[in-house]
């Protein structure tokens, strides 16, 4: 094997491994979402009924009935997801000798069947009572190589550019909130396997390649919303939500499958400490067929926010801990997030661990 | 509401209690048994190493060895899987394994430099140093016994599922990416068989240079019947892969092609026992060529 097809080789691999070649979809595996919001990855994304902020126009479009008066505006608020095989193999290639063979192959044999993935995204948005509106930019990659004795790559690459439009009202005071959201999507997208014949070739060109193969495609659709909130102690709400009705259908780029989520919550305040313990189950009509397991469909989570600084969140997402915070300095907020996602058929089959930190700026 | 607010802190610190557990709190009673999960569970361990795990899932979801291959039961993708995990358990090899040993260079066993020599020990040793002198030697002993040899049953079960998914005559223009990688796979992993058959009818590999021991004078476990189907399946696997046109770089496979012009020196596709003796008389000057 010559040096130049040596390097492309390690190369495509390496950059596959750090995912600079796209997100892949597998069919079991990951949850089809547009966006997954910070606040509620912390709180193992079981937001249906907590939804109160600029997450409602994602989560549940009732919650925006929540917010009071002027919500906030969200100017820039960049943020950005890795995952912690992508950290790991980083850090360990600095490590080694990336001249000698054994050890790169070595290091590489550690990493088959991990996946690599990177997530940024801004959401500029601003939020009154019972009104929100954003715009969406969201560039996510992965990649991942499987089955060491006959490899193959799996790249996939995912923009989302479009707009979000979101109403609330309430009825019975606020005993029962109503919501709806529009959103519009345009996304590019690349999803590619490469087997080592594909590598080998002369002509391997993964540029030319995402040329010749992207696929753009947009659509629009919205989401129902409705919470109810009886007057008990401990304020519960009971919610559910019907999202991307009738699928968000984004042709060639592929879809995001209607789904009807439900959640449960309460909110056990004492003394200075506002918080909220949820549990949410996504999906339950079990519209998104090749995701069988149930437990995959199960999020609860807990936040304790403390007077205007600080807020500490826990959950558990498909079964895996997740944990996160939130700095609120008035105008400016950093967040993060660390969470699992279920990349197998069941919960606790193939776990993907990512970091996601947030910094926003607004008032 | 005194309740209330022991009821509020309990629950809070409960929660944050719980989530600090490491493993999925579901593990235990997700459903795992289905088909799909059994196929990723089996990827799982493809991608681990743990081939005897794989073969254990794939076995159950497509059929064991005593099925024919024309009646396993899975879909394409699981018997691809299934024939990756027999190569892999039988002899221990996996592309990244190839690829530093490819490269590697230690006193016994220097640098493998993948180009054609017109010498046909050369060539041969490129493919036999791949492999574990010790299993062939255990193979022997296993047919000695008048048992199975667990290496080549595997290797050959392999062999089999991958040139039943593959066309003989394939549209060459229209072959996929996918086919293509399976095609080298089965020419490859004759190629291996085809060594291994030689070692196992010379009486193994000497250790020093991984060339065959003994020239043969009969054939009792009939390798020249398993050598005759891998000179097929190799000229199928790597013709069609479009390796020896497409990709020059690739030597290993001008190698293969050799090994064959080599051993079928008639080049009529079929060898017999003296042609057999032929090419590892041309491989070892003396018999025995160790002790």
């Amino acid at each position: 094997m010559d040096y130049k097809k040596r390097i492309w080789i390690y190369g495509l691999i390496l950059l596959g491994l750090l995912g600079f070649f796209g997100t892949v979809e597998v069919h079991a595996g990951e949850f089809p979402t547009l966006y997954k919001g910070i606040r509620p990855l912390g709180m193992g994304n079981a937001f249906t009924t907590v939804a109160d902020d600029e997450n409602a126009l994602f989560y549940n479009p009732a919650g925006l009935n929540d917010v009071k008066g002027f919500g906030g505006v969200e100017i820039i608020n960049p943020t950005l997801e890795v995952s912690q095989t992508g950290l790991d193999i980083s850090k360990d290639f600095q490590d080694i000798d990336t001249d000698n063979v054994t050890e790169v192959t070595d290091l590489l044999g550690e990493y088959i069947g991990k996946r690599f993935s990177l997530r940024t995204s801004v959401f500029p948005n601003i939020i009154f009572h019972n009104f929100g509106l954003g715009v969406l930019g969201q560039g996510s990659v992965s990649g991942e190589i499987r089955n060491r004795v006959n490899p193959n790559v799996a790249v996939d690459l995912k923009t989302d550019v479009g707009g979000i439009i979101g109403f609330a009202h309430d009825f019975w005071d606020q005993k029962l909130q109503a919501g709806i959201a529009i959103k519009f999507i345009q996304r590019n997208r690349f999803q590619q396997t490469y087997y080592a014949i594909d590598i080998a070739d002369a002509d391997f060109d993964p540029t030319s390649d995402f040329n010749d193969n992207k696929k753009t495609g947009s659509g629009i659709t919205g989401d129902i919303g409705l919470k109810f909130n009886p007057s008990l102690p401990l304020r519960p709400s009971i919610g559910a939500v019907l999202q991307n009705i009738g699928d968000l259908d984004l042709k060639d780029a592929g879809k995001i499958p209607q789904q009807l989520n439900v959640g449960i919550s309460v909110h056990p305040d004492f003394w200075i400490f506002r918080n909220t313990l949820a549990l949410d189950m996504v999906d339950v009509t079990k519209n998104i067929e090749e995701e069988e397991d149930t437990y995959k469909r199960i999020h609860m989570g807990a936040e304790i926010k403390l007077p205007y600084i600080l807020s500490l969140r826990v959950g558990s997402n498909q079964g895996y801990t997740t944990y996160g915070a939130t700095v609120d300095l008035w105008i400016i907020k950093v967040a993060y997030a660390y969470y699992k996602e279920e990349l197998g058929v069941y919960a606790g089959q193939k776990e993907d661990a990512r970091h996601v930190i947030q910094a926003a700026i607004g008032f | 509401m005194n309740y209330i607010r022991t009821l509020s802190i309990t629950l809070v610190l409960a929660s944050f209690l719980l989530a600090g557990c490491g493993e999925n709190m579901f593990k235990n009673q997700a459903e795992s048994t289905s088909e799909e999960a059994q196929k990723e569970d089996a990827k799982i361990a493809l991608d681990t190493g743990d081939y005897v795990q794989a073969i254990t899932i794939l076995e159950k979801m497509c059929g064991d060895t005593d099925t024919a291959v024309t009646a396993l039961t899975c879909d394409k993708d699981t018997k691809v899987d299934l024939a990756s995990a027999y190569i892999a358990e039988a002899t221990g090899l996996d592309v990244l394994k190839l690829i530093a040993e490819a490269e590697s260079t230690t006193a016994s066993k220097p640098k493998t430099v993948y180009s054609v020599s017109t010498s046909a020990s050369v060539n041969f040793t490129k493919i036999s140093k791949l492999l574990n002198v010790d299993k062939i030697s255990e193979c022997i002993t296993q047919l000695n016994a008048g048992t199975e040899c667990r290496m080549k049953t595997r290797l050959t079960r392999a062999i089999n599922i991958l040139d039943s998914l593959l066309s003989d005559t394939p549209v060459t223009a229209s072959i996929s990416s996918e086919d293509k990688n399976l095609y080298l796979q089965l020419g490859i992993a004759s190629a291996v068989d085809l060594v291994i058959s030689v070692g196992v009818v010379s009486g193994g590999f000497c250790p020093s240079d991984y060339l065959p021991k003994t020239i043969p004078t009969s054939d009792p476990y009939n390798m020249v019947a398993d050598i005759n189907r891998d000179l097929g399946t190799i000229e199928k696997g790597i013709v069609n892969s479009g390796i020896l046109t497409n990709f020059p770089d690739i030597d290993i496979s001008n190698v293969i092609d050799k090994i064959k012009d080599q051993l079928d020196t008639s080049n009529d596709g079929i060898i017999n026992l003296t042609e057999l003796t032929a090419y590892i008389t041309s491989l070892i000057t003396t018999s025995p060529h160790c002790s």
